[in-house]
C-alpha cells in the first residue's frame, strides 16, 4: 500500500487514496495531525506527536520540533543521551505515521509520496528520502508541497482552471507555485520560494517584541536558555494564535512559579513582522516574472499552510494582489490529500486515470567553470547555468565548454544549484574529473550533459568527444553514500527506542498534557491539576480499562476547562 | 492542411482553437512516459507552446489592428537601461504616473487613481524635477534644499510601494532603479533609502540581477567602502587618508604608508568604484603613481616590482635528450645477450645502481614494489656493459624527477624544486655549462660534482619522489606558460642582483648568457616560501 505524507515542520499528516478519494488518516488520539516533536527520556524511551509536543514545557532539554528546518544539515540532536539526526526524528514522526494507517487499515504501508517544500534543495530532498527510508518505507516520490495542495485544490471539481497561485506558507517554509489545469493535465508553470520563512519566524518576532515587556523579566532570566526559549516560543504560540482573532492578546507564560505576562495588540505585532511580511513579496515576483504571467490574470490566490491564517498575512496578501485570496482549501490537509492523490496515481487507483502532473526544476542547476585543480590559480569561480530554474522536468540539456590553460590536463566539474553568479554563493552538489589530452588553451572541447527526472535526481555526463572518454555522475552527496550502508543500522537504532505502544497513547498523551498544564500554571489552579493528576496516576495502577477511560475524560474535561478559561 | 511543426507532434490540424491544442497536448503527455523520452517530451511542450502563440497571434491578426494596448502590466517599465532615448524614456515613465493634466493622457487611466496613486504621482514629478534639474542630465551634486526635498518625495514612493498591490510595487521599484542608473551620481544621496526599502542589494550577485540594479548596487558597495575605509580600523585607512591629503608626496610621506597599501587602494578602486577615485587628491595620486614607476626600476628597496611576469618555457626538451643519449647508446650496444652471466650481471648492476641513486637499502625488487613503470624503463639500462649502466639509470632518474610534473601536486613539486636547488648550487659552482646542463636535463652528459652531504640529501629526496610513482610516469613535452607573482619577481631580483627586464629575459630565453643565475635565485626564492608560490610557478621551474 502507497500512503501520501505531509511531513511538516510544525505538524505532519497522512492519508490515502481510497473509494475514489483521498482520505486522512488520524492518529492514535484520532487527530488528523501529528504534531512533527519528538521526546526522550533516559533509558531510551520515547514520545512522539502530542505527547512529545506536551513535554516541550516540562523537558525543553529532551524534547526537538521544527527539525525539518536542519534536515539536509550536519546538524544533530542530543536529547537525553541520544544523538539523533535530522533524519532520524523526521523517521520517528514517519514510523507513528505508518503506524497510524497500520491500525486504521489493518495493513501495514510499504511506500511513500512523501511532500517536500518546493523550494527544497537536492539535499534536502535526498535527507528527506533517506528518512524515509529509516522508517521502512519506500519512497516512492517526492512530490512540491504546493504541488500537492494543488492536486487538492483542483480535483475538488477537476475543470478546467486558468493559472492559479499556490501560497504556502508553513511553520518552516515558504513556497509560491503557479499552476494550470487542463483537460487532466496539472501543470506547474513556476515556482519560487524561501526555505527558511515560516509560522517560526513569526514566533520569534513576537518573543523579540514581547520580552522586554514582560512584567517579571528577572524571573525569566534566571531560566536557562534551553527552558527559557522553550517557554516563550510556546506562548508566542499561543499568542499568535490568539491574534488570528482578537485585536489584542495577552502573552502569558509560568516561569518558575512566577506568572508573566503582557499585552500584544495586532498593530504591534504587524510592525513587528513587517519585515518578514516583505519578503514574501520577492517569490510571488519571481514566479510569475519566470512564466511571464500578468498578476490580474491569475484565477485564484489559493492559501496553503497553517501560517496563513494570520491576518498579518491575508492582509499583507489582500494588498498584494488586490483582492481576497481563495481560502477554501484546509490549509493544513491540502497537502496531505495532494500526496494521496499522487500515491493513488502511482498505484493505478481509480479515477486518476486521466490525470498527469507536470512539474518544473526549482533551481538553476550549472557548474563552476572549471579550474586545473584545487591548488590552481585560476578560479574564476563563474556560475554556467546548464537547466534553468522552473524548467519543466524531466529534462536534459547540454552545454558544451573548453580548456582554459595550456597543457591542461584534467577539467574538473563542480555541480552547483543555486541563482548566484558566484558559485560559492551556491550549494555544490559534488564533483566530476575528467582527463584531457594535453593541449593549447581551449583546443579541447568537454561536453557536460544534465539530466533531471521528475523524482528531482540529477545526472551528470561529461564527455570529451576528441577522446572519446566519458563520466558519468549521479549526484550523491557523501552523507547519501555513507548512510545507503547504515540505513539499516539507523533503523535498528531508533527501534530500540520505546514507544510507547498505540492503545496507551492516549493515557501517555494525557500525562504529558496535564505535567504541562501543571507547570503552565501557579497557586490553586496548579494544585488542582496536581490533584487530577494524582487521581489518573491512580486509575492507571488500577489497569482497568474502563477506569482509566473515565478518569482520562474526567482530567481531559477539568484540563478543557481550565485552558479554556486561564485565571490570570 | 498544414501537418508541419507544431501540428504534426500534437497530431491535429493546424487551429486556432486553444482548447483544442491544449486537449491534443493532454492526449499526447497521458500517452507518453515523460522519464523515459525526455526528448521527446521537451519538442511536446515546444510544440504546444509554438502551437499556442501560433494561436494568439492570428487571433490578434483578426482584432482591429488599430488598437494601442497601454495596460499598466509589469512590462511597461522594463527596458533596456541604455539602449534608449532618454526623452523616450522619460516620457515612458511619466506616462506611468500621468500627469492628470497631460493632454495626451490615455482616457482608461483617468479616473481610477487613488488619492496614494495622486500623491505618487506627484512625488514622482518632484524627483525628476531634483535629478534632472532643467530637464537634462547634470553631474552637479543636489543642493541641502534639493535634497530635503527629493527625500521626502522618495519617502512617499515608498510607502506608497508598500501599500501597493504587486504590480505598482514592481513598477516603482523598476522605475527607481532606472531613473537612479540614470542620473548617477547625482542621485547617489537616495540610492541606500531606496535599496533599503526595495532590497535591492539582495539582488546582487543574482544571475537574472536588472542591468540597473547591477550598476546601482556596483555604487552602492562604492560607497559603503567610502565609509568603511575612512575607519580607522580598515586596513586601507592610512593609505586612504595619505591619498586624500592635498599636494605632492613627500619623502617623509613614503616612510610613513606603505607602498603596497597604496597600491592596492588605487587598483582596488579604480578596478571596482572609479567613482571614488574623485574623493582623492589629484596631485597626490600623481605623485603616488609616478614613484611606483620609478621604483620598478631594479636596484630598488623592498618588494620594489609588483608586476606579474609571464614567463614561457618549453617542457621536454630534456626528453630530447633522453632519446638520444640513453636509448641511442643502448641502440649502439645492441640489445643485452639473455645468457645467464648476463643475467647475473643485469641483477647485480641494477641493485647497485638503485641503492647508489635511492640510498642504501633500496635494489631493484623495492624500486619495482614502488613503481614499476619506472623499474621496466630502467631494465634494459641494468644490462648495460663497461661500467654505462650505473651512471645511465642515475641520469634517467634524474631527468624524470626533473620531469615529474604531471599529475604531481605541491608537496611533489616541493621535492623537486629541492633538488633543482640542490643541483643548480652544485652546478653553478662547476661551470656555467654544467649549470645550463642540468636545467635542460642533460644529465647523461654532466659529471655533476655533489659532496657526500649534497648526494644523500639527493638520495632522500629522489626516495621521497619514487613512492609518489612520479618517477616511472611518462614525460609530455609542449610549452608551458607561467605568471610569476610580483612579490616572487622581486624576491629573485633581490637574490639575483638582476634587473626586472634582465631577469624576465633570462627565464624566458633559453640562450640569456644570466639564465643560470636568473633560474637558480627563482629556485631559491620560491624554496624560501614553498606555501604562497602557485602551482603553476613550482611546475615551470
Amino acid at each position: 500500500m502507497l500512503v501520501g505524507i505531509d511531513l511538516g515542520t510544525t505538524n505532519s499528516a497522512v492519508a490515502l487514496w481510497k473509494d475514489g478519494a483521498p482520505q486522512l488518516v488520524p492518529n492514535a488520539l484520532g487527530k488528523d495531525l501529528t504534531p512533527s516533536a519528538v521526546s526522550l527520556a533516559k533509558g531510551g524511551q520515547a514520545w512522539v506527536g502530542q505527547a512529545a509536543l506536551d513535554r516541550m514545557a516540562t523537558h525543553p532539554a529532551d524534547t526537538v520540533t521544527s527539525f525539518k528546518r536542519m534536515i539536509g544539515t550536519a546538524g544533530t540532536v542530543t536529547l537525553a543521551g541520544t544523538t539523533l539526526t535530522p533524519e532520524d526524528l523526521s523517521a520517528m514522526v514517519l514510523r507513528s505515521l505508518a503506524d497510524d494507517v497500520e491500525a486504521a487499515t489493518g495493513e501495514r504501508p510499504s511506500g511513500a509520496v512523501i511532500t517536500v517544500p518546493a523550494y527544497f534543495n537536492e539535499r534536502q530532498r535526498r535527507a528527506t528520502r533517506r528518512a524515509g527510508e529509516i522508517a521502512g518505507l519506500e519512497v516512492k516520490r517526492l512530490i512540491n508541497e504546493p504541488t500537492a495542495a494543488a492536486l487538492a485544490f483542483g480535483l475538488a471539481d477537476r475543470g478546467d482552471r486558468e493559472p492559479f497561485l499556490v501560497f504556502d506558507l508553513g511553520g518552516g517554509t515558504f513556497d509560491v507555485s503557479i499552476v494550470e489545469m487542463f483537460e487532466g493535465i496539472v501543470e506547474v508553470r513556476a515556482s519560487a520560494g524561501d526555505n527558511r520563512l515560516g509560522g517560526d519566524d513569526f514566533d520569534e518576532a513576537l518573543v523579540r517584541l514581547v520580552e522586554p515587556l514582560l512584567t517579571d523579566p528577572d524571573a525569566l532570566a534566571r531560566l536557562p536558555a534551553d527552558r527559557r526559549h522553550a517557554l516563550l516560543t510556546l506562548a508566542a504560540e499561543r499568542t499568535r494564535r490568539a491574534l488570528t482573532t482578537a485585536d489584542e492578546a495577552d502573552f502569558t507564560l509560568v516561569a518558575d512559579g512566577t506568572s508573566l505576562t503582557a499585552r500584544v495588540t495586532t498593530e504591534a505585532f504587524e510592525e513587528a513582522a513587517a519585515p518578514l511580511v516583505k519578503r514574501l513579496r520577492d517569490p510571488v515576483i519571481r514566479a510569475l516574472r519566470d512564466c511571464h504571467i500578468d498578476v490580474k490574470t491569475l484565477s485564484d490566490i489559493v492559501l496553503v499552510g497553517g501560517a496563513t491564517r494570520m491576518p498579518v498575512v491575508r492582509k499583507a496578501l489582500t494588498r498584494m494582489f488586490g483582492r481576497f485570496p481563495n481560502t477554501t482549501v484546509h490549509p493544513d490537509h491540502a497537502v496531505a490529500l495532494g500526496a494521496a492523490i499522487q500515491a493513488g496515481l502511482l498505484s493505478g487507483g481509480d479515477g486518476l486515470e486521466e490525470i498527469r502532473i507536470t512539474d518544473v526544476a526549482p533551481f538553476t542547476l550549472g557548474v563552476g567553470t572549471a579550474t586545473r585543480d584545487q591548488h590552481g590559480r585560476y578560479h574564476d569561480d563563474i556560475f554556467a547555468p546548464i537547466i534553468e530554474r522552473n524548467t519543466p522536468v524531466p529534462v536534459s540539456r547540454m552545454e558544451g565548454f573548453r580548456t582554459l590553460s595550456d597543457n591542461q590536463r584534467q577539467v574538473v566539474f563542480a555541480i552547483y544549484q543555486g541563482e548566484a553568479r558566484d558559485v560559492k554563493k551556491n550549494v555544490k552538489l559534488g564533483e566530476l574529473t575528467v582527463p584531457v589530452p594535453p593541449r593549447p588553451a581551449g583546443e579541447v572541447g568537454v561536453d557536460v550533459r544534465f539530466t533531471y527526472d521528475t523524482s528531482g535526481l540529477l545526472e551528470v555526463d561529461v564527455a570529451v568527444p576528441s577522446t572519446g572518454m566519458t563520466r558519468n555522475l549521479v549526484i550523491v552527496d557523501e552523507d547519501d553514500r555513507r548512510s545507503q550502508k547504515d540505513v539499516e543500522a539507523r533503523r535498528k537504532a531508533l527501534e530500540k527506542l520505546k514507544v510507547h505502544p498505540r492503545d496507551e497513547a492516549e493515557n501517555v498523551a494525557m500525562l504529558a498534557r496535564a505535567e504541562r498544564a501543571y507547570e503552565g500554571f501557579t497557586g490553586q489552579v496548579r494544585d488542582v491539576i496536581g490533584q487530577g493528576l494524582t487521581e489518573f496516576q491512580g486509575a492507571l495502577d488500577k489497569q482497568d480499562p474502563r477506569i482509566i477511560a473515565d478518569a482520562r475524560e474526567g482530567l481531559g474535561r477539568l484540563l478543557d476547562a481550565i485552558e479554556a478559561n486561564p485565571p490570570l | 492542411m498544414s501537418r508541419g511543426f507544431p501540428w504534426n507532434r500534437l497530431g491535429i490540424d493546424a487551429t486556432s482553437d486553444t482548447a483544442a491544442i491544449r486537449k491534443a497536448y493532454a492526449d499526447v503527455l497521458r500517452a507518453t512516459n515523460v522519464d523515459e523520452d525526455i526528448a521527446g517530451y521537451a519538442e511536446l511542450r515546444r510544440a504546444r507552446d509554438h502551437a499556442l502563440w501560433l494561436a494568439a497571434q492570428s487571433q490578434r491578426a483578426l482584432e482591429d489592428d488599430g488598437e494601442d494596448e497601454d495596460d499598466l502590466g509589469l512590462g511597461d517599465l522594463d527596458l533596456h537601461w541604455d539602449g534608449q532615448d532618454e526623452a523616450e524614456w522619460q516620457a515612458s515613465i511619466a506616462a506611468h504616473h500621468p500627469d492628470p493634466a497631460g493632454p495626451t493622457r490615455p482616457a482608461e487611466l483617468a479616473p481610477e487613481l487613488t488619492e496614494g496613486q495622486l500623491r505618487a504621482q506627484a512625488a514622482w514629478k518632484v524627483l525628476l524635477g531634483v535629478l534632472y534639474p532643467d530637464g537634462a542630465d547634470s553631474d552637479e551634486a543636489v543642493t541641502l534644499e534639493e535634497l530635503d526635498e527629493a527625500s521626502a518625495a522618495l519617502s512617499v514612493l515608498i510607502a506608497r510601494a508598500e501599500e501597493a498591490d504587486l504590480v505598482e510595487h514592481d513598477a516603482l521599484d523598476d522605475g527607481l532603479a532606472e531613473l537612479f542608473a540614470r542620473t548617477w551620481p547625482r542621485c547617489a544621496p537616495f540610492v541606500e533609502q531606496a535599496s533599503a526599502a526595495f532590497g535591492w542589494l539582495d539582488e546582487a550577485g543574482v544571475l537574472d540581477e536588472r542591468p540597473a540594479l547591477m550598476f546601482l548596487n556596483q555604487r552602492l558597495k562604492g560607497m559603503r567602502f567610502h565609509e568603511k575605509v575612512q575607519q580607522p580600523a580598515h586596513p586601507l585607512n592610512k593609505a586612504w587618508a595619505e591619498l586624500s591629503r592635498p599636494g605632492r608626496a613627500s619623502m617623509f610621506d613614503r616612510l610613513r604608508v606603505k607602498r603596497l597599501e597604496v597600491h592596492k587602494l588605487l587598483t582596488g578602486i579604480r578596478e571596482r568604484y572609479p567613482e571614488l577615485e574623485s574623493y582623492l587628491d589629484p596631485e597626490r595620486v600623481a605623485s603616488w603613481d609616478k614613484g611606483s614607476a620609478a621604483e620598478d626600476k631594479p636596484g630598488g628597496f623592498g618588494p620594489a616590482a609588483v608586476r606579474w611576469a609571464l614567463v614561457v618555457v618549453l617542457i621536454g626538451v630534456a626528453l630530447a635528450h633522453l632519446g638520444s643519449s640513453i636509448s641511442g647508446s643502448d641502440d649502439r650496444r645492441g640489445a643485452p645477450s639473455d645468457d645467464v652471466v648476463a643475467q647475473a650481471l643485469r641483477v647485480a648492476q641494477g641493485d647497485i645502481a638503485m641503492a647508489d641513486i635511492f640510498g642504501e637499502g633500496t635494489n631493484m625488487a623495492a624500486v619495482r614494489a614502488a613503481d614499476p613503470v619506472l623499474a621496466d624503463q630502467f631494465a634494459p639500462l641494468a644490462g648495460l656493459r663497461g661500467g654505462n649502466a650505473g651512471p645511465a639509470m642515475l641520469a634517467l632518474a634524474r631527468l624524470k624527477a626533473l620531469a615529474s610534473i604531471s599529475g604531481a601536486d605541491r608537496d611533489d613539486l616541493l621535492v623537486r624544486a629541492d633538488l633543482m636547488g640542490l643541483w643548480m648550487q652544485a652546478a653553478q659552482a662547476q661551470s656555467d655549462a654544467a649549470c645550463r646542463k642540468v636545467m635542460t636535463g642533460d644529465f647523461a652528459a654532466l659529471d655533476l660534482a655533489l659532496t657526500d652531504k649534497q648526494r644523500d640529501r639527493e638520495r632522500a629526496l629522489m626516495k621521497q619522489l619514487l613512492a609518489t610513482k612520479l618517477l616511472g610516469a611518462e614525460v609530455e613535452g609542449g610549452e608551458f606558460r607561467y605568471a610569476i607573482p610580483g612579490w616572487l619577481v622581486g624576491e629573485t631580483i633581490k637574490r639575483s642582483g638582476l634587473g626586472e627586464e634582465k631577469l624576465v629575459a633570462a627565464l624566458t630565453d633559453p640562450d640569456h648568457p644570466d639564465r643560470c643565475k636568473a633560474k637558480a635565485a627563482l629556485i631559491e626564492a620560491v624554496r624560501a616560501a614553498p606555501g604562497k608560490t602557485p602551482l603553476d610557478v613550482l611546475k615551470g621551474l
